[in-house]
């Protein structure tokens, strides 16, 4: 019995890998295509695009977020765009924050009623001023979370379109012109993801990246190649569909009016980016409303990423806990025939190969030590498959690390190719496992820690600047 | 074939991939090489007339929405090119290439409208291509075609294109209507007679611009306006801006209508109140400093604020101020107080 169970157990999981190498190498494929299609695209609008634009509304919410918050505004200040607006949401933040941002932009209290069209909790101020031409409000509001907190920012805004950021996060120059370039393309476009890129070790000068370089620090690095890889290897292929199910909080343009109808943000999930976007999925079909979800890789934001072990824990296991909570509200989606190749693809994709892999990658080892001991399994067939996969894994974050590079126009000598080269391998010989194991360790007093995961430490964008914290 | 065969064909054609991202780098920097050596051997062929060899190797180039888009970009900065026989050549050339990108995506779509919109004309063909673009879901697509009918100067003909959108239910937005009616080549007042012939016909998004363009064109219209501000039928965003354009153009049968709207809104919504108190500003009178002084009791706060920002750019008298900030109402007495401080302004008398 234990020996058909074993035998069984490694037969699925030798069809898994293969179905995931198979789903990797057509999202490079098409990926790479499509990034090619994308950029002559993108020149084809730069040339002709002249003064076509919609207002937007940028929507920062802060929660202790003083060592950053200012510098997240002013590069945001430098947007080449015509006509948008500053919404800060300080969600009780504890530290001096809003005095950091009340000071830096003389911004003035104003007593204006802020009208309740999704559910958020109460404020206590706002306040408004105007640099550089561009208007900056700031709403004092009780701690609520990140929801709550772009809840109330989508009630005080005034644009049809908003763009939700981390107050850590920098937007490149023209990320406004490049994301809201998607609804122009395609006036049914409900959300537009952005690609984001790590800040740490950037050089930034007057809220503005001046110089990318690589980090010394190995978790960046590695975090690096992983986020490069995330967007070429799924989010490419999903985008040909309509069947992106994140845009990363980091940033994301939504159209207001159909959040607002979908409910706006669950304040009850640790995901609420990838739950909002599924959300609006399902509205959109379940209402007949012809609408699409799309992922502007030209459109850059620079976010800061966990740059020790303790951090890095802590984040994936939200992000783990985000996507279980999400996937488990809506998991009548899955194989649903309503949602085409959503619910048979995207979903799919998600349950089993984000949610499902570190619990399949921990059983499998215990299961192919126990083939291993009960001599039913072809030791060297089985360890040639694996590494041929994992190289196969190489191969891919190296093409994804690439077409990043080319699309942003840099230039790499041999030494920076060889380096990525070694990441590439020990992105996917150890720090994925590891990721795994962070995964399955996020249940662990789930219960207890539900919607409040931890602090992460943030630190200025300016050499040398002192650390904050962000829950 | 075994699956570690499978896996290694996977490898391989990873590696594919990695080789022909690093390629598009270097065909794109040819092309820009080829684009710029064809525009220069083109000029100078514009200036002396087209040889119907060369004519055919155009169109055919045209064919290519990049260089549609880089010719266009020519045009732009040296629009004498597009004159007289070179610019009939060019429509010719246009005109046999426009069938190419009746299949093609948005983008393409939207490139070859801008190379139309630096054309002095157009033929029937083009003319349907663009009103086919006008249906597109594509923001770009519909714009440039917009800007390629507007640079026609034909007044009737982009009326009739906007009706065509309207009759579509297309939902452009009023601000980019309202911009591409202010910069259409015909003349205003041809333009917007063309357009309020067939104002019933066109979609609210679109009356809302229209009206928009007469007020920032300074197109006169009052008699027709009031018939449309008085209907009941008229959307309420193209009622708001009816009623600008009355702040703009003051009329006696719309201040009555406005001093009404103030405490009688439409449909009972507290825009049409804010609204009106907003463009009562200007209407001096004492009728009006009346209305505002009742409007800034209102329970609305918007309504509250627009009648205290109308008091003082109406330069109401110090005393009836005085007697806002000092009433029962503390509400009233609140809106001033706050509107005065943002002004910047003092109290004139304690």
């Amino acid at each position: 019995m234990l020996m058909l169970i074993t035998q069984w157990a490694n037969e699925f999981f030798f069809y898994y890998l293969l179905l995931y190498v198979t789903f990797l190498f057509l999202s490079m494929v098409m990926g790479a295509l499509r990034l090619s299609a994308r950029h002559t695209q993108a020149r084809l609008e730069n040339q002709f695009q002249h003064d076509c634009f919609l207002p937007v509304s940028v929507l920062v919410p802060a929660h202790n977020e003083e060592v950053t918050a200012v510098d997240s505004v002013r590069s945001l200040l430098r947007l080449d765009y015509p006509l948008y607006e500053i919404v800060v949401v300080d969600d009780g933040s504890t530290d001096a924050t809003a005095v950091r941002l009340i000071e830096a932009f003389s911004l003035q209290p104003v007593r204006r009623p802020i009208r309740r069209t999704v559910p958020c909790k109460a404020h206590s101020a706002v306040y408004e001023g105007m640099a550089a031409g561009v208007p900056i409000t700031l709403v004092i509001k009780e701690n609520g979370g990140k929801a709550d907190a772009l809840n109330m920012g989508i009630n005080v805004s005034q644009y049809p379109y908003f763009v939700s950021m981390d107050a850590d996060s920098l937007l490149k120059e023209d990320a406004l012109r490049r994301i809201m370039g998607a609804v122009l393309e395609d006036d049914r476009t409900v959300a537009c993801g952005g690609l984001v890129r790590i800040a740490n070790g950037a050089e930034v000068e007057h809220g503005r990246v001046k110089r990318e370089t690589l980090p010394k620090n190995l978790w960046l690095l590695l975090q690096i190649m992983e986020y490069d890889r995330s967007f070429l290897s799924s989010r490419m292929l999903f985008d040909l569909f309509n069947g992106s199910l994140i845009i990363s909080g980091a940033f994301g343009l939504f159209k207001k009016e159909t959040v607002i109808a979908a409910g706006g943000y669950d304040t009850a999930t640790l995901g609420e980016d990838m739950e909002l976007v599924v959300r609006l999925h399902v509205f959109c079909r379940s209402n007949h409303i012809p609408y699409a979800i799309r992922y502007a890789t030209d459109a850059v934001c620079y976010s800061q990423a966990p740059d020790n072990f303790r951090d890095l824990q802590k984040q994936r296991r939200r992000w783990y806990l985000g996507l279980f909570q999400s996937l488990g509200k809506h998991r009548r989606v899955l194989f649903n025939p309503r949602y085409g190749l959503l619910g048979a693809v995207s979903f799919c994709y998600y349950f089993l190969y984000e949610l499902l892999s570190p619990v399949l990658q921990v059983v499998g080892l215990v299961f192919i030590g126990l083939a291993y001991w009960l001599q039913i399994i072809n030791a060297r067939f089985m360890l040639v498959f694996y590494l041929l996969c994992l190289l196969f894994g190489v191969v891919i974050s190296l093409a994804s690390f690439l077409a990043r590079v080319y699309l942003a126009g840099q230039r790499l000598g041999v030494l920076d190719v060889l380096k990525a080269l070694g990441l590439c391998a020990l992105e996917n010989f150890g720090y994925r496992q590891v990721l795994a194991f962070i995964s399955l360790s996020a249940f662990f007093g789930y219960r207890k820690r539900k919607l409040d995961w931890g602090r992460i430490e943030r630190r200025s964008f300016h050499a040398g600047g002192k650390s904050g914290a962000e829950k | 074939m075994s699956q570690t065969e499978l896996i290694w064909i996977y490898a391989l054609f990873a590696v594919l991939v990695i080789g022909y991202n690093l390629s598009v780098g270097r065909r794109e920097r040819w092309r820009e090489r080829a684009e710029a050596r064809w525009l220069a051997a083109l000029q100078p062929a514009l200036a002396r007339g087209l040889a119907p060899r060369e004519q055919k190797a155009l169109a055919r180039r045209l064919g290519d929405a990049e260089n549609a888009v880089a010719l266009a970009t020519l045009l732009r900065e040296k629009p004498a090119l597009a004159a007289g026989r070179a610019g009939e050549a060019l429509v010719a050339a246009a005109d046999s290439a426009v069938r190419r990108y009746r299949r093609r995506d948005d983008a393409r779509r939207a490139a070859f409208c801008f190379f139309l919109a630096q054309l002095p004309t157009g033929t029937g063909n083009l003319t349907d291509f663009l009103w086919d673009c006008l249906l597109a879901s594509s923001v770009y697509c519909r714009e440039n075609a917009l800007l390629a009918l507007g640079r026609r100067g034909d007044a009737q003909g982009l009326a009739r294109a906007l009706r065509h959108m309207s009759l579509h239910d297309v939902a452009h937005s009023p601000r980019l209507l309202q911009e591409d009616l202010l910069a259409a080549s015909c003349p205003p007042e041809e333009l917007a007679d063309a357009l309020l012939a067939m104002f019933s016909q066109l979609s609210p998004p679109v009356q809302t611009a229209l009206v928009d363009f007469c007020r920032l064109a300074g197109v006169e219209r009052k008699c027709f306006f009031r018939r449309r501000l008085l209907a009941e039928t008229t959307d309420d965003e193209t009622c708001y801006a009816l009623m600008r354009y009355f702040g703009r153009f003051p009329d006696l049968f719309a201040k009555r209508m406005l001093l009404r709207m103030l405490y009688q809104p439409r449909r009972g919504g507290w825009e049409y109140s804010a609204v009106a108190a907003s463009v009562l500003r200007n209407y001096p009178g004492g009728d009006t400093l009346a209305a505002l002084e009742k409007g800034i009791t209102s329970a609305n706060w918007y309504v509250r604020r627009n009648c205290a920002e109308s008091l003082l750019a109406l330069e109401a008298p110090a005393e009836r101020i005085e007697a806002i900030l000092d009433g029962k109402d503390p509400f009233a007495a609140d809106i001033m107080e706050y509107v005065i401080q943002r002004r910047g302004l003092h109290r004139a008398v304690r």
